[in-house]
């Protein structure tokens, strides 16, 4: 069974084709990053699988269960949208109590229960009884995540959950998905690479409506690396740029980029060219700081396919 | 359901549009009985008046009272059905407060109903208000009316009111700014307004409701309106019905 699935997923926004018949498969328990510049259709298909837009054409399902404005798979999902909006004149422990409690007909001891767990997990046990109409844009996403858990669902949609958050609710944020991802699957779409790069486990990148790519992480890092070494000197930037110079003309280097008093070298993978360039390297006269192979990192194969694409 | 018309009745009372509608229907209410009372007085009391027109103003009686009562009813209320619902469903969609609830369980249509079951009330408890004190105020400047026939006339005014609310309602839909909505709202209105000038078809309709409101309240013998409250069922039952429809292909 798929946690997520679509077949041929099409939206057409006027004369505007916002996403292209995706094919899209998502196992269960995934932290799937589902990555793309801005207009790529992300929030489309995100909206698309939470029931709040019909497609134009093709299928979704969740849990087996065809999505749509009306569908129960609804009820299998926690969707957090980008900018998640309140009614102002709810407090956010009434807003979860009561509210979001109550459109899941859950018992009201249990649903005051449930709504002080999660403002507790999401940072805001302190404010329950404040107002939403002056929480700060990064106390409604941690709100808009906590309505996203309430019913502890199977499946997350998250658009962009941590974009408005500081750097400590983004370390709180990311931990949090971490921790949900032994139980659910998450799906979550991002701009902020290296936070895929550190939980998602699988990554769909899609570009002008189109899917570019769905491949595990590694699996993906690993098929974009490029064979390269990264050196660090003790040095100043002139000694490191001299010596660029010359490991340049070395056979099997194709590019050297300097960047102060380190360097990245493109090889073409040949047999003697690594032990060519750690020979280069050790005859230089200064001292190494660092040595190691290059990997590349996702925004290097996030750009590559985006180009490409 | 039940949940959704919390939301609405509790947000009715926090953004005090309960307490308006019930302010405004009863102070205009009061103010038909005591303006038919005492405005020939302080016509006859003012200093620039031309001359005879106090004479030629008619002596204030029940009918006056019921009548003044009935039209200041229905006209404030008219402005009120427009100005309270124009943003039911449009600030939620542009706001995206809908976003959140309907990606939950719920149904698009109870979404809209719990709206106007909770506008219904709000009218009706304005209204149930706005009678009580209309009828002692006309009671003890003019003398009673019949109590059952004068709560008849606020149950057709409110029937009338309520058309209007389900036609914002179905404005507030289909709109993109709560502006267009109530425009829309105010053209339906016309609408009727125009098509109730033609004979044969204004007794059909629901501003028909408001003459046999007030012959009801004064207990004289009226002939019923049946049809135009059928129809007003009708068109009530229609907008929300459309309203609906439109709704539920909508994008949120």
């Amino acid at each position: 069974m798929s946690a997520i699935r679509t077949q041929g997923l099409r939206k057409v926004f006027g004369s505007v084709v916002g996403l292209h018949g995706l094919d899209l498969e998502v196992r269960p328990q995934t932290v799937f990053g589902f990555l793309g510049p801005n207009g790529a259709g992300k929030t489309t298909t995100l909206r698309l699988l939470a029931g709040l837009s019909r497609p134009t054409a093709g299928r979704a399902w969740i849990a087996d269960v065809p999505v749509g404005p009306e569908s129960p798979a609804r009820g299998q999902v926690g969707y957090l949208p980008e900018e998640p909006r309140f009614y102002p004149w709810m407090s956010a422990g009434e807003f979860l109590a009561v509210y979001v409690g109550g459109l899941f007909r859950m018992d009201a001891r249990q649903a005051r229960q449930r709504a002080g767990e999660l403002l507790e997990r999401v940072g805001l046990q302190d404010v329950a009884r404040r107002r939403i109409g002056g929480f700060s844009r990064g106390m409604r996403q941690r709100l808009g995540m906590a309505q996203a858990l309430f019913n502890g669902p199977p499946v997350l949609l998250l658009d962009e959950p941590v974009s408005a958050l500081d750097p400590g609710g983004r370390r709180d944020m990311l931990e949090l998905i971490g921790e949900l991802k032994e139980e659910r699957t998450i799906f979550m779409s991002t701009h902020i690479l290296e936070d895929v790069e550190r939980i998602c486990d699988t990554i769909g990148v899609l570009n002008h409506g189109k899917l570019v790519t769905v491949e595990a992480r590694e699996a993906l890092l690993s098929r974009y690396a490029v064979p390269g070494v990264e050196v660090e000197f003790q040095a100043d930037a002139r000694s490191v740029a001299a010596w660029a110079e010359s490991a340049r003309r070395e056979p099997g280097v194709q590019a050297v980029e300097v960047e102060g008093s380190a360097a990245r070298l493109r090889l073409d993978g040949g047999p003697q060219t690594g032990a060519r360039v750690q020979a280069s390297v050790l005859g230089s006269g200064m001292a190494v700081e660092r040595f190691q192979v290059a990997r590349p990192t996702l925004e290097d194969v996030f750009l590559h396919l985006v180009e490409s694409s | 359901m039940r949940t959704l018309l919390w939301k609405e009745l509790t947000e009715q009372w926090r953004s005090y549009r309960l307490l308006i509608t019930v302010a405004v229907l009863t102070a205009f209410g009061i103010l038909g009985p005591v303006s038919a009372k005492y405005l020939p007085v302080m016509l006859a009391n003012m200093a620039d008046v031309p001359e005879g027109l106090a004479e030629i103003m008619p002596e204030p009686d029940v009918s006056m009272a019921v009548t003044e009562y009935a039209g200041n009813l229905v006209q404030f209320g008219v402005i009120l059905a427009i100005l309270v619902p124009m943003a039911a469903v449009v600030a939620e969609r542009v706001s995206g407060t809908a976003e959140i609830t309907l990606s939950k369980p719920v149904s698009r249509g109870a979404f809209l109903l719990a709206k106007f079951l909770a506008y219904a009330l709000t009218f009706t408890v304005g209204l149930a208000v706005a009678g009580l004190a209309g009828y002692y105020y006309t009671g003890v400047l003019f003398g009673w009316v019949p109590a059952v026939g004068f709560l008849a006339a606020n149950g057709l005014i409110l029937v009338y009111l309520l058309v209007l609310v389900a036609l914002t309602l179905l404005a507030s839909t289909l709109a993109r700014t709560q502006l267009a909505a109530a425009g829309m709202a105010v053209a339906a209105l016309a609408l009727l307004g125009i098509l109730g000038t033609l004979p044969p078809v204004g007794k059909l309709l629901p501003a028909a409701l408001l003459g046999w409101a007030n012959a009801l309240a004064l207990g004289l013998p009226a002939e019923p309106a049946w049809g135009a409250l059928a129809v007003s069922g009708a068109l009530g039952g229609g907008a929300l019905l459309v309203a609906w429809l439109v709704f539920r292909q909508q994008e949120i």
